[in-house]
């Protein structure tokens, strides 16, 4: 089992970016998983390279084709279920990679 | 932690604003009378939603307007306004907004040592609708603040 290098995107990287991360981390951690989770601006997010990114749908426009990783556009950051809904099975599938 | 960025002094409760805009903008204007912000990064929080969209609607109802850690933040900051009555940001699922925060941070180096403190408060739906319905600005302290110790 690898451990997957997630980004939490938001416009600068400070305030929604590292709620997002936090609530991603909460989510992991519920499940035992184990992956090294960051927070980062959409500018430097394009040429960071990661596993997989979180970000709102807003901010996906800016990533969407400039990215070669999934996409997982969350709609409330303080949602774990939903957090977990639509990041888990893919951070599963590509950690068992 | 974070009662040392949330005080008396950053807090407004039941503004009026006609839009999204006035709403950043008072919220804003409390950072800059409380110094901790200069009168630019107000509109460039505002400049911000215009060219990203309202992405800092991060949850229903709540905005979390901020912009560009860099010189325009003299220090890492926080105001919180609620609004008389809630204004659309135009967000596809979280509008309408009835609370503000803005936000300042002087690098995105440091991860702002107050974030971890708001998000454990705004996990609960029973802050949220306090905060929303108080009218009282020590009422608010005491409440949010006994519960982060």
């Amino acid at each position: 089992m690898r451990e997957l290098k997630i980004m939490t995107v938001c416009g600068f990287g400070v305030g929604s970016s590292l709620i997002l991360k936090m609530k991603v981390d909460e989510m992991l951690k519920g499940h035992g998983i184990e992956a090294e989770t960051f927070p980062q601006d959409v500018t430097t997010a394009l040429s960071e390279t990661s596993d997989l990114i979180f970000t709102s749908e807003e901010i996906s426009g800016q990533l969407e084709g400039n990215v070669s990783v999934p996409l997982i556009k969350i709609a409330n950051f303080m949602d774990i279920n939903e957090i977990e809904e639509k990041g888990l099975d893919i951070i599963k599938e590509m950690m068992a990679e | 932690m974070i009662e040392k960025y949330l005080r008396d002094e950053v807090i407004e409760l039941k503004v009026k604003a006609g839009d999204w805009k006035e709403a950043v903008r008072k919220a804003g204007g409390i950072l800059e009378k409380n110094r901790l912000t200069e009168k630019s990064y107000t509109e460039s929080m505002i400049t911000a939603v215009e060219e990203m969209g309202p992405y800092m609607v991060i949850m229903p109802g709540i905005a979390f307007a901020h912009a560009r850690p860099g010189e325009e933040v003299l220090d890492d900051c926080l105001s919180l306004i609620t609004l008389d009555k809630p204004v659309e940001f135009g967000h596809k699922t979280n509008d309408p907004v009835d609370i503000v925060f803005a936000i300042g941070a002087k690098s995105s180096d440091n991860h702002i040592g107050f974030i971890q403190d708001l998000a454990d408060i705004l996990d609960s739906e029973e802050n949220i609708s306090f905060i929303k319905e108080c009218e009282d600005k020590k009422e608010l302290l005491n409440k949010i603040i006994n519960q982060e110790g």
